[in-house]
């Protein structure tokens, strides 16, 4: 038990990290919205020195990445996202090693058609299907 | 033993009851979780052909056999093929008891969540318990973390494993009254948790986001795994449910209509629950993990914890959600256990149950109790509770796609397959032809054998936990233990069970 309370605090610890960091990471608006650029300040005394790295859909299969970018003079840089959908924005020094990171929604420039396709199709083929067939089987067919 | 086997009293009542069984807390956030990782829309599309192509058909010969024997799962295959149906059989309800044991700690961790959704769950937590300063976790994963270290725990398991023994007392009888109260809730409830969701700022942009397609990942063969062990699990094919829950029912039952009516039910709550679940992740910015405790116990109820309103509320409709999702199916997972060995050694039903409340509550209880936190934790949001996770691994992993692999193979070849086509298509609207026959006998065995094939290799290329026998040529880690504490409880307990004589020798195959 004592050991399983020591491994939790580690890895607390660990877990707790980015939280903390990244509440030094400021972005001009809640959401960025695909096309649109989006101010994005790290206030530091190195601010020079660090990279911006932008991962879209973290944590997935079709996770991409942006090529590092350096921030310009007082810690500030502009985005412009590319890929709509969830993305973690880190800073980065030299080294490779996380200073701090944020989540952001990035929208879609416009209604995706695709996204509506696949919605509506799904929809009417599961709930279509279902009700049609709870229907047929609760009116005693046999 | 002269009780009677008992029936549901109407064709909803088992409609609500196998469809209750199918959606669990895996439909509420495992579906969101793979979903996300799989490429959102482009998901879609190989998990409706796994729909079609595994789930109702596995579905159909699932109902098909327990309609015919009227019996569970191991005594239904033996009827049908012998002995060798019979070892299938109790694999399979074996397997299902290990991940009943966990699904029920799990359950019980989840009943720990709803005590605090009532207040402190929501509050500004102490974290103190960890040497952490106060707000360096977020409130749901604090409150987790000092819950789980906690006794508590073991209480909740023991409340979810009474709720589930009296739920099932009586079987049909008791269980068809809770379904039709609770399936119906948990829809209504979910209706009420996408309308928050939509209703948050660009929430509609998560719903989006789920459902556009990336279609460079379709000919990604980890995407057709995905979705194929998705519509394996969701619709609980391989725990002989099905096959238990269809022996009560009537001779005249159309098992084709009713496979349709659950898979397309249990698919549609998925599709809901995923509409909720994207809203409130884009709108919050959360970025879901790959394992469902983590999206279950911290992403969803950190979104709801940044509601501007009624997060009390919310929270807790969540957390009831997943007890009612959760109970609706572990008292499926435990019905089927029951009648098994009710339907081989004909004991009082009572007094079986006692035996398995017995067994099952020693081993939930063994993985509630706090484990190593894994190191894997600061990285892909997994748990770690090792034991439980390595449990899951074999038992969830492979033995549900092993028990599908030997029904299909014990029913398309050592059973005459036209003998349970006819028999299914005497009742069904829709006859079932010969390209269903060509797809128990080749299509869904080689199509469980590449998941199967594509696990193990990605077993010996990884492992868990950094630990690989393949690598270090030895068995001196959990990783090893625990699969063969799952063969020998699964395998070993298979061939006692089948060894062991039956009381009614006129049930022997024909």
């Amino acid at each position: 038990m004592r050991y399983a309370l020591c491994f939790m605090i580690v890895f607390l610890c660990l877990f707790s990290g980015p939280l903390r960091a990244a509440d030094e990471l400021v972005l001009e608006k809640d959401f960025a919205t695909v096309g649109e650029p989006i101010a994005i300040t790290y206030e530091a005394e190195n601010s020079k020195e660090l990279l911006l790295q932008v991962t879209y859909r973290p944590n997935s299969e079709t996770e991409k990445r942006e090529k590092p970018r350096s921030f310009e003079e007082g810690g500030r840089l502009m985005w412009t996202p590319t890929e709509p959908g969830l993305a973690t924005l880190t800073v980065m020094n030299k080294g490779g090693e996380s200073l701090a990171s944020l989540e952001i929604g990035v929208c879609f420039s416009e209604t995706p058609a695709w996204g509506i396709i696949v919605m509506v199709l799904a929809g009417l083929l599961l709930f279509g299907g279902a009700g049609f067939s709870l229907v047929i089987a609760l009116k005693g067919h046999s | 033993m002269s009780e009677s086997r008992g029936s549901w009293g109407s064709k909803l009542g088992f409609i609500l009851a196998a469809s209750g069984s199918a959606i669990g807390l895996g439909n509420i956030v495992f579906f969101s979780g793979n979903a996300y990782k799989y490429g959102g829309g482009a998901f879609y599309v190989p998990y409706l052909v796994a729909l079609f192509l595994i789930g109702i058909p596995v579905m159909i010969l699932e109902l098909g056999v327990g309609r015919m024997t009227r019996k569970s799962m191991p005594n239904a295959l033996y009827k049908l093929s012998g002995v060798r149906g019979e070892l299938a059989g109790w694999f399979g309800v074996l397997n299902a008891s290990i991940i009943t044991m966990y699904y029920i700690a799990i359950l019980g961790w989840v009943m720990g969540m709803w005590v605090g959704s009532f207040g402190e769950l929501w509050q500004s937590a102490e974290v103190a318990k960890f040497g952490l300063a106060e707000g360096t976790l977020s409130n749901s994963m604090s409150y987790f973390f000092n819950m789980i270290s906690d006794i508590n725990p073991l209480f909740y398991v023991a409340i979810v494993w009474v709720f589930n023994v009296l739920i099932i007392l009586k079987g049909t009888k008791t269980i068809e009254p809770v379904v039709k109260v609770f399936v119906p809730l948990m829809w209504l409830m979910m209706i009420v948790l996408i309308v928050r969701g939509l209703t948050l700022e660009n929430g509609l942009q998560g719903i989006f986001y789920l459902f556009t397609p990336d279609f460079s990942v379709m000919s990604d063969y980890e995407v057709w795994k995905g979705a194929f062990s998705q519509m394996f699990f969701t619709l609980s094919l391989g725990f002989g449910i099905m096959t238990a829950y269809a022996s009560y029912l009537p001779k005249k039952s159309d098992d084709v209509q009713n496979a349709t009516t659950i898979s397309l039910m249990n698919c549609s709550f998925e599709y809901i629950a995923g509409l909720a679940i994207f809203s409130l992740l884009f709108a919050f910015a959360i970025v879901p993990k790959t394992s469902t405790i983590s999206m279950m116990f911290f992403v969803v109820p950190e979104g709801i914890a940044r509601f501007p309103v009624m997060v009390q509320t919310f929270g807790l409709l969540f957390f009831t959600l997943l007890l009612m999702a959760g109970l609706t199916s572990s008292v499926s997972l435990v019905e089927a256990v029951v009648l098994s060995i009710i339907d081989k050694f004909k004991i009082a039903r009572k007094k079986v149950i006692a035996g398995v409340f017995c067994v099952g509550i020693l081993g939930s209880l063994m993985f509630a109790l706090p484990q190593v936190i894994d190191k894997g934790l600061a990285n892909d949001g997994t748990l770690g509770f090792t034991l439980l996770d390595l449990f899951d691994h074999w038992a969830f992993g492979y033995g549900l796609l092993l028990c599908g692999l030997l029904e299909v193979i014990i029913l398309g070849w050592l059973y005459d397959i036209d003998k349970l086509l006819a028999f299914i298509n005497e009742t069904a609207r829709y006859k079932l032809g010969t390209k269903f026959k060509i797809l128990v006998r080749f299509i869904l065995p080689l199509v469980i054998l590449a998941i199967l094939g594509v696990s193990v290799y990605n077993e010996y290329d990884g492992g868990m936990y950094g630990w690989n026998w393949f690598e270090e040529g030895t068995c001196k880690n959990l990783y090893c233990y625990v699969f063969f504490g799952w063969i020998a409880f699964s395998v070993g307990g298979t061939v006692v069970l089948t060894l062991i004589k039956r009381r009614n020798q006129s049930e022997d195959p024909a």
